[in-house]
Parts: C-alpha cells; sequence; structure tokens
C-alpha cells in the first residue's frame, strides 16, 4: 500500500488504497464477501432500477466485488420453489438485508405474497419477520420501506406498514422514492468497512440525509430576497409553488440524479418531498397555483 | 429606531449566533454536525458582511426589520376570521398555536401555504404539541395577533 505522506496523497489514494486493500483481503481469504439479500415487498421496483443506476460504485462492482448477492427476485437466475429455498439457505448465517416496499399487513399479510416455500405461499410479511431478526443488519431501502410510503397512501387497502413497524430490531432507513443508488450503496460500503454509520433521530445515515434541500438550493438566494417564480419553468424559488426543498433533507442539490445529471429544481420543476417522512399523503398538493404574492421571506 | 441603530442590533444579533455556534463546535463529534455547523458560520458571516457594506449606503434605503418582534399585536382574530387567511389568492397564511396568531406566509417550511397535509388559517395547537414540544420554532415566528372566542 502506497505511504500517504501528505494531503494531496490523502486525497489522491486514499480511495483506491481502500479498495485495493479490500481485493487483496478478498484474495488472501481474509476478507470474505458477506451474504447480501434483497427482499422486494410490497413496492414498484424502483429501488432496485435505480441501484442498476449505480455509477460509484456501480452494480458490477456491487454484485463482483462487494457482496455475494444471495437474493433478489429481479436479478437472480433460480426461479419459483428453488429461488426461495436459496433465500433460506442465509438463516443461520452472517447476511446483510436490504428491503424495498412496505409491508402488508391486512388480511394476514395475503395482499402481498412473494413466493412458495413448501408447498405453502409465502408472505412479504412472514419473510420480513423470519429474515429480519436475524440480519446483521437491515436497510429500508426507498420511501415505501421506510416510512409506508406511496403502498401506504390513503386510504390504504392493504394495511401497509414500514419494515421498522414488524421488526424490533434497528433499521437504517434510506427514504427517497427512489433512493438514490449512492445513498444505498454508500451506506452499504460504510458497513462493509466500517460497520453502521453514524445515524440521525430517525435512523437515516447523516452522510446522505444530514442536511435539507432548502440549505444547499442553488436558487436560495432568490429565496432568501423573495424573488419567487410564478409558474413551472421559471428560474426564479419556486418556494410559492409549493416546493418541499425545506422540509427535506437529502444531497439531492449536490449529488443529483441518473449519474449526477440533473434534479428537479434543475429543470425548474419544485421537490415534492419524496424523501421525507409523510410522502405523499402529507406533501400534497405536490402544485400550487393560487398562492398568495409575499415580500421578503423569512 | 434609527437605521444604523437598526443594523448595529442585528449585527450584535448574528455576532452573538456566531459565538454561540463557535461553542457549540467544540461539543459536537460527528463530521457531518460539524460541517453542518461549519456552514452555518459561513451564512451568518456572508449575513455580516451585506450587513456592514449596507452602514456605507445612504440612510434612506429600506433596512429588513429583524425577524423577531417583541411586542404581541393587539389585533384579535376569530376562528372563522382565521379562515380567511389561508395563503390562496392573494390573502396571507396564519396559523394559530396557543392562541397566538402567526404569520406563515413566507415561512419556508409552509411551501403553498400547507405543511405536512395541514392548510394555513386554522388551529394547530394540538399538532404543534404532538410534533415540536421542545423545539425554539415559535420563537422565530412573526406574531400578528390573539385568538380571540368572541
Amino acid at each position: 500500500m502506497d505511504r500517504i505522506t501528505s494531503c494531496y496523497d490523502y486525497e489522491t489514494k486514499i480511495a483506491s488504497s481502500l479498495v485495493n486493500q479490500v481485493k487483496k483481503k478478498i484474495q488472501n481469504g481474509d476478507m470474505k464477501k458477506r451474504s447480501f439479500v434483497w427482499l422486494e415487498l410490497t413496492g414498484c421496483s424502483g429501488n432496485i432500477i435505480s441501484l442498476l443506476d449505480g455509477k460509484n460504485p456501480d452494480f458490477k462492482f456491487l454484485a463482483v466485488q462487494m457482496v455475494d448477492i444471495v437474493y433478489d427476485n429481479s436479478l437472480m437466475v433460480k426461479m419459483g420453489e428453488s429461488a426461495i429455498e436459496q433465500l433460506f439457505s442465509v438463516r443461520g448465517t452472517d447476511f446483510i438485508l436490504a428491503v424495498e416496499g412496505a409491508v402488508a399487513t391486512n388480511a394476514n399479510g395475503l395482499y402481498n405474497v412473494i413466493g412458495m416455500y413448501k408447498g405453502k405461499m409465502l408472505t412479504a410479511y412472514e419473510a420480513v419477520k423470519m429474515l429480519g431478526e436475524e440480519a446483521s443488519h437491515v436497510l429500508a431501502v426507498g420511501t415505501c420501506a421506510s416510512d409506508g410510503g406511496i403502498s401506504a397512501a390513503r386510504p390504504n387497502p392493504a394495511g401497509c406498514v414500514s419494515v421498522q413497524q414488524v421488526l424490533k430490531r434497528k433499521v437504517i432507513k434510506l427514504p427517497g422514492c427512489p433512493c438514490n443508488p449512492d445513498w444505498c450503496l454508500g451506506t452499504l460500503a460504510h458497513i462493509l468497512l466500517y460497520g453502521e454509520p453514524e445515524l440521525d433521530n430517525f435512523d437515516r445515515p447523516m452522510m446522505f440525509y444530514g442536511i435539507s434541500i432548502h440549505d444547499r438550493c442553488p436558487r436560495r438566494s432568490y429565496f432568501d430576497r423573495g424573488i419567487f417564480a410564478g409558474k413551472l419553468g421559471e428560474p426564479t424559488c419556486m418556494f410559492k409553488l409549493g416546493c418541499r426543498g425545506p422540509v427535506t433533507r437529502t444531497d439531492c442539490p449536490i449529488r443529483r440524479w441518473n449519474e449526477y445529471v440533473n434534479w428537479p429544481i434543475g429543470d425548474s420543476a419544485p421537490c415534492i418531498g419524496c424523501a421525507q417522512f409523510g410522502f405523499p399523503d402529507l406533501m400534497e398538493p405536490f402544485i400550487s397555483f393560487d398562492t398568495t404574492k409575499g415580500e421578503g421571506t423569512e | 429606531m434609527s437605521a444604523s441603530q437598526n443594523i448595529r442590533t442585528q449585527i450584535q444579533s448574528i455576532l452573538f449566533e456566531v459565538n454561540n455556534t463557535m461553542n457549540l463546535l467544540y461539543y459536537v463529534t460527528s463530521i457531518e454536525k460539524k460541517n453542518n455547523l461549519l456552514y452555518k458560520l459561513s451564512n451568518l458571516m456572508n449575513q455580516l458582511i451585506a450587513l456592514i457594506n449596507l452602514t456605507e449606503v445612504k440612510e434612506t434605503v429600506p433596512i429588513p426589520a429583524p425577524t423577531q418582534t417583541a411586542q404581541l399585536s393587539q389585533r384579535l382574530f376569530t376562528r372563522n376570521d382565521l379562515l380567511k387567511y389561508n395563503g390562496k389568492n392573494g390573502n396571507p397564511a396564519y396559523v394559530t398555536v396557543n392562541n397566538i396568531v402567526y404569520d406563515v406566509t413566507n415561512n419556508s417550511a409552509w411551501a403553498a401555504a400547507t405543511h405536512f397535509g395541514l392548510s394555513a388559517g386554522k388551529d394547530y395547537s394540538s399538532q404543534f404539541a404532538s410534533c415540536h414540544t421542545g423545539q425554539h420554532v415559535l420563537e422565530r415566528l412573526k406574531i400578528v395577533g390573539r385568538l380571540t372566542d368572541g
């Protein structure tokens, strides 16, 4: 490993030297790739699609270098009951569990059946309860898994709840609709290298959810001077249109989406608070055209 | 209060905040929280610079008033009156908590006069208590009157 003797060295070499350390350890057999299970419950699969969009690290790096993906209903090769058997093969071993989608609880969980196991239907509720309590870490990926989200929106006929509500142990919450791949893969990488990252009061990693969108918004100076947009597409602050940036904590203005290309405000559309608890019901209305014309701000 | 006294008061309150923030930095252990505090410090410094630049401008330029109002306004609102102030169609957005009426028209958390599913123009004393107890939220809001049941 290169010796790090200056700040410049630290900046340029630390990431590659860490990756090289990990590679060497895996080659020597000192560090085994940990098992990783991805459970999709009552959701839209948006988070797995988002995961595949990852750039640094990307999905190939995840699958080849970082972890041993034991189960993922969208990506694995095995099908049917043999896939479910592979899922349960992690019981009694060390594994990290990522869950996307809320947990349907009505009708004994029968609103969401994820497979057949030993001839019986396996509901999402049963699967997450069985595996969630045993995993070394549980990541609730996306707003539905973190807080109920769209799956639990009014009137919630399936009785969807967040993953934390059905598990007694701590669940690391990664809200976002979908969760940005960096937030998910970054948290996973931190767990693999250093253990659980620092979490806030709502069990979200501080490194991604530690500051509000409003405090990092490139249009903040318009807000501070009271220069507001009256309709979509204008380049000024969209507070009067109902932008939820001030109440949403993520790093969207900096990290952006789709390999760091753009984000809603960058395209002159307001933030709808998709990563904040209460989305979507409490973040409505997403757009308003009938508000007041104020002077100055606070 | 003359314009320059106004500026002096604002500068003093900002310096007070800078002092508090710097003290907090000693006690905070996480890097993210330290970074947040440093960011807050740099914002406060920018505000100070803006205010100091203002002292060079002639006194006829209008100065924004301090954000915290000490005087409770005597204006009385009934619950019915308050419904009009729902933030729509050019009306300001008012809410009442514990019988004091606050103006949230330009409050960043009340975009389009709504906050986590609540619309302006109503009494949110119980919702406030269940969510914000112990937080210094009300002290930063502009007071416009009191609620009366008359």
